[in-house]
């Protein structure tokens, strides 16, 4: 490329728009990251740690407009979702309540008291630490155990090694 | 230094690199527990299990049909042999020199077909040679089911017809080559002698060949077709005897093959063979038009040796087991490395 | 006598399209299969198919032949479906991702493919079949065994129970159909997934547009001839790689939408036949190794799925065993590939020597090397 009079301004030109390219392609990723990100809330009706709420004798609940759930004192359900913002209609007696729940981007697991949400005590959403379970076994591929002990030396038999030349 | 460069050109440097990094994995090997004379003596194994298939690729090579994707064609006639053989129930020497005789018959055939076949389509012989040999391979797959076998060695004793996907010649001729004649240096090392003899022989033979009138005449195609038009030599001709000695050598080696291995594999295990034997010719320093017997050896061994001696270094290495995608990793990328190569005009 | 001479023109011009439609017709009836359950198949397969085979297009047109290398995008897009199944991204959100997050793998790739085949120029297609083996290689490195160790997985349940590496099968179910429900319409007793046509007909407007661009114009060329194009001034090599590019950022993205199809991942395996398929289906569409047109994708992807559909079943009732039915289909595919590319090669042997005759001894137009 001989360098002529315009080659400052086109090497500009061309800088910002693949800047501006950069800037939209990580712009994209983000924006479908949080939009996309799949979380699973479990629905409590039980009472606080601290017994300041009570849980409510029997209630109905639907996230999002998902089919509603009865739950009795003591009870959990769980509900799927996606994205961050989410709407909760309960239904207690007949009433029905609505509140609007945020769920921190980077919690698989939530755990919703709502019984705190209805007395509007905060936080109402805690993030969910599940027990430790014992260590999956590998036909089970739901587990949510955090970590399994890797036992370092296993020779690995489990993965099927493809035909190729 | 001038002199250096002109061995290294001569010689060609992959096939110095390659050297090298088998040297040094010799060198290594016994640093991380793998012992030397066992590796050796695999690789010498190794060695005569290939060799043929690698020489099988020669003449078509010389004769301008390219690189033989099509042996699995080769490798089926073997196989119809060697189980007919096993049927037959005949052990030892007459039962692999049987198996190599039952071949040949079937080799002929569809070596002249495919030969046929390829002189309608010349310049786009290698894809097609590709799928013919997928597509014949999956026929067999079929026929293997359904073809009246008899022997209980060999069929399936639940459903009680179709053969087996292995079948073991542990009880007929296993080892036949390799034992004849053999040396043993310890308690790992064992020199397949006779293997490597019978090797040699096809080797010597095909050399000859090559400069026979038949054989000057088939390169002569393979080089300068309008030449060898000129002088009256039939291009076809020339083109189909050499598939057809191609496939004769795919049925051997893999018969071969087998009494080394010990087992004969069926159904999907053609689908690769060719690939392997086109890396270690090409790694030979061999072209897609020009094949030396010294390519054949020298490509079989490095190519073989890699094999061998890649996976065992490194698995013991990092102690964990990934020779399966090292394999596929060295052999294909060897046949990337040669097929990059610019081909040099040369006379 | 002319009125013969052209119908037996005709049945040489379109004899693979024949063939198939003659076997697949014999077939339908031992298969056992309805016309509305080999129909609504067909719908689906399309949608699922389609832009894989398009991604093929580009390649042919700049002279390189069958892209095999296709492979290493579809190698991409799993990696980067790899990483949407990781953060627990659902629905088409996640598949966006997907798609985002394999586009600087799926450039890298292609760029690389690009460059090797520069350097194997007369033997493109053998050495992309080859160099999708040798990246296959890589990809397993990398997601058998860095994955999980030098690359943290936050997901534990896609974790081999070893501890590292990525599970066999991976479960699709957050992104399962998210593209084909999107707007799925129903007529009559078949569901259309139309999103994912409106995305593939996105795709034949982009290349339309495409071939009429200078980079068009250039790839063109190249298929044409190369050292004309050279001379003319078109950088060859450099549009040789970018026509290899976007064929392997098309088969990223047609990988993508093929997996979200089928719901679940064979991590190691599902990329081995994508090529096979595509190539398959444009050879039976009637395109060459030198010519391929956006009908040619279509009609074969129909020729070949419905082959495919109807031939287990058949085969099965004709030799009486399940295993054989699978042989069968193999067969058949790799036999219709293996005659398509002998009649075409034959054709235009035949098309040079009618020319050299008309000419009286002039050059021959192709140089008819592989």
């Amino acid at each position: 490329m001989s360098g002529t009079a315009l080659d400052p301004k086109v090497r500009r030109r061309r800088l910002l728009v693949r800047a501006a390219l950069v800037l939209v392609y990580a712009g994209l990723m983000g924006l479908v990251f949080v939009r996309g990100k799949g979380h699973t809330i479990l629905l409590d009706n039980k009472d606080s740690e601290d017994g300041a709420v009570q849980a409510i004798e029997t209630l109905t609940v639907s996230v999002d407009g998902q089919e509603p759930i009865d739950l009795a004192a003591g009870e959990r359900d769980q509900a799927k979702v996606q994205g961050q913002g989410h709407r909760v209609v309960i239904t207690v007696k007949g009433q029905k309540v609505e509140r609007r729940i945020t769920v921190p981007l980077s919690e698989e697991m939530l755990l919703l008291s709502l019984p705190k949400l209805l007395a509007g005590v905060q936080p109402a959403v805690t993030p969910f630490v599940p027990p430790e379970a014992p260590p999956a076994d590998d036909q089970q591929g739901q587990s949510n155990a955090f970590t399994s002990p890797a036992d370092p030396n296993a020779t690995p038999g489990a993965p099927s090694t493809p035909p190729a030349p | 230094m001038h002199s250096l460069k002109r061995i290294g050109a001569d010689f060609g440097w992959p096939r110095i690199i390659i050297f090298l990094f088998l040297v040094a994995l010799f060198l290594a090997a016994p640093l991380v527990g793998v012992r030397v004379d066992a590796s050796l003596s695999d690789v010498f194994n190794r060695f005569g299990q290939n060799v043929f298939f690698v020489l099988a690729l020669v003449p078509m090579i010389q004769s301008g049909c390219g690189l033989n994707f099509g042996l699995s064609l080769g490798i089926i006639a073997g196989l119809l042999g060697a189980t007919l053989s096993v049927q037959l129930g005949l052990k030892g020497a007459p039962g692999f020199f049987g198996a190599l005789l039952l071949s040949a018959p079937f080799a002929i055939l569809f070596g002249w077909l495919y030969g046929k076949l390829l002189n309608k389509v010349k310049g786009e012989e290698m894809t097609i040679a590709m799928y013919v040999g997928f597509a014949g391979v999956m026929f067999m797959c079929i026929m293997w089911l359904i073809l009246p076998y008899t022997a209980p060695d060999m069929i399936w004793g639940y459903a009680g017809h179709g053969l087996r996907t292995t079948i073991s010649v542990e009880n007929y001729w296993i080892h036949i080559l390799n034992d004849f004649l053999a040396v043993s240096l310890g308690p790992v090392f064992r020199f397949p002698t006779g293997e490597i003899l019978f090797a040699l022989l096809g080797t010597y033979l095909m050399w000859l060949f090559l400069r026979t009138r038949t054989g000057t005449a088939m390169t002569a195609v393979g080089s300068n077709p309008d030449y060898a038009r000129a002088s009256g030599i039939s291009v076809d001709k020339m083109r189909t005897i050499s598939v057809v000695i191609s496939t004769l050598l795919g049925a051997v080696g893999i018969i071969v093959y087998q009494q080394s291995f010990g087992f004969i594999q069926l159904y999907n295990a053609p689908l690769t063979m060719p690939f392997t034997a086109i890396a270690a010719i090409l790694i030979g320093g061999a072209s897609v038009k020009k094949a030396s017997m010294l390519n054949v050896m020298v490509g079989t061994f490095l190519f073989q040796g890699l094999l061998t001696m890649t996976p065992s270094v490194i698995n013991s290495w990092l102690q964990t087991d990934m020779s399966e995608v090292v394999r596929i990793v060295v052999s294909n990328g060897i046949i990337i490395y040669a097929l990059t190569r610019k081909t040099k005009v040369s006379k | 006598m002319s009125g013969k001479r052209s119908i037996g023109r005709f049945l040489r011009e379109h004899a693979v399209i024949l063939l198939f439609l003659t076997v697949t017709v014999l077939a339908i009836h031992p298969s056992g299969l309805s016309l509305v359950y080999i129909v609504q198949e067909l719908i689906t397969r399309l949608g699922r198919d389609s832009f894989l085979v398009l991604a093929l297009l580009l390649p042919i047109y700049a002279g390189m032949g069958l892209n095999f290398g296709m492979t290493l995008g579809a190698m991409a897009g799993q990696i980067g479906l790899i990483l949407a199944i990781n953060y627990n991204l659902l629905g088409v959100y996640g598949l966006v991702f997907a798609a985002l997050a394999s586009l600087p793998v799926s450039l890298l790739m292609g760029y690389l493919c690009g460059v090797v085949l520069n350097r194997a120029k007369g033997r493109e297609m053998v050495t992309g079949y080859i160099l999708a083996f040798f990246v296959n290689g890589i990809y397993q490195f990398v997601v058998l065994y860095l994955m999980g160790s030098l690359i943290p997985v936050r997901s534990k349940a896609i974790v081999l129970s070893r501890g590292y590496g990525i599970r066999n099968t991976l479960n699709l179910d957050g992104v399962r159909q998210s593209l084909d429900t999107l707007l799925a319409v129903h007529a009559g007793p078949f569901v259309l997934p139309v999103a994912t046509f409106l995305v593939i007909a996105a795709l034949c407007v982009f290349i339309i547009w495409f071939k009429k661009t200078k980079l068009g114009q250039d790839m063109r060329a190249v298929g044409h001839d190369m050292h004309v194009a050279d001379s003319a001034g078109v950088p060859v090599d450099r549009t040789r790689i970018i026509a290899i590019i976007i064929s392997t950022v098309l088969a990223t993205l047609g990988q993508i939408i093929f997996l979200q199809n089928m719901g679940n991942m064979a991590t190691y395996n599902a990329h081995d036949q994508t090529s096979f398929f595509a190539v398959a289906a444009i050879l039976v569409g009637g395109a060459s190794v030198k010519k391929a047109t956006i009908p040619n994708v279509f009609i074969g992807v129909v020729l070949l799925h419905a082959l495919f559909v109807v031939s287990p079943g058949a085969g099965q009732k004709l030799f009486g065993e399940a295993m054989i039915g699978e042989y069968f289909r193999q067969f058949i595919g790799y036999g219709v590939i293996a005659v398509s590319l002998v009649l075409y090669a034959w054709r235009s042997r035949r098309e040079a020597e009618r020319l050299r005759d008309g000419l009286r001894g002039g050059p021959a137009a192709n140089g008819g090397s592989q």
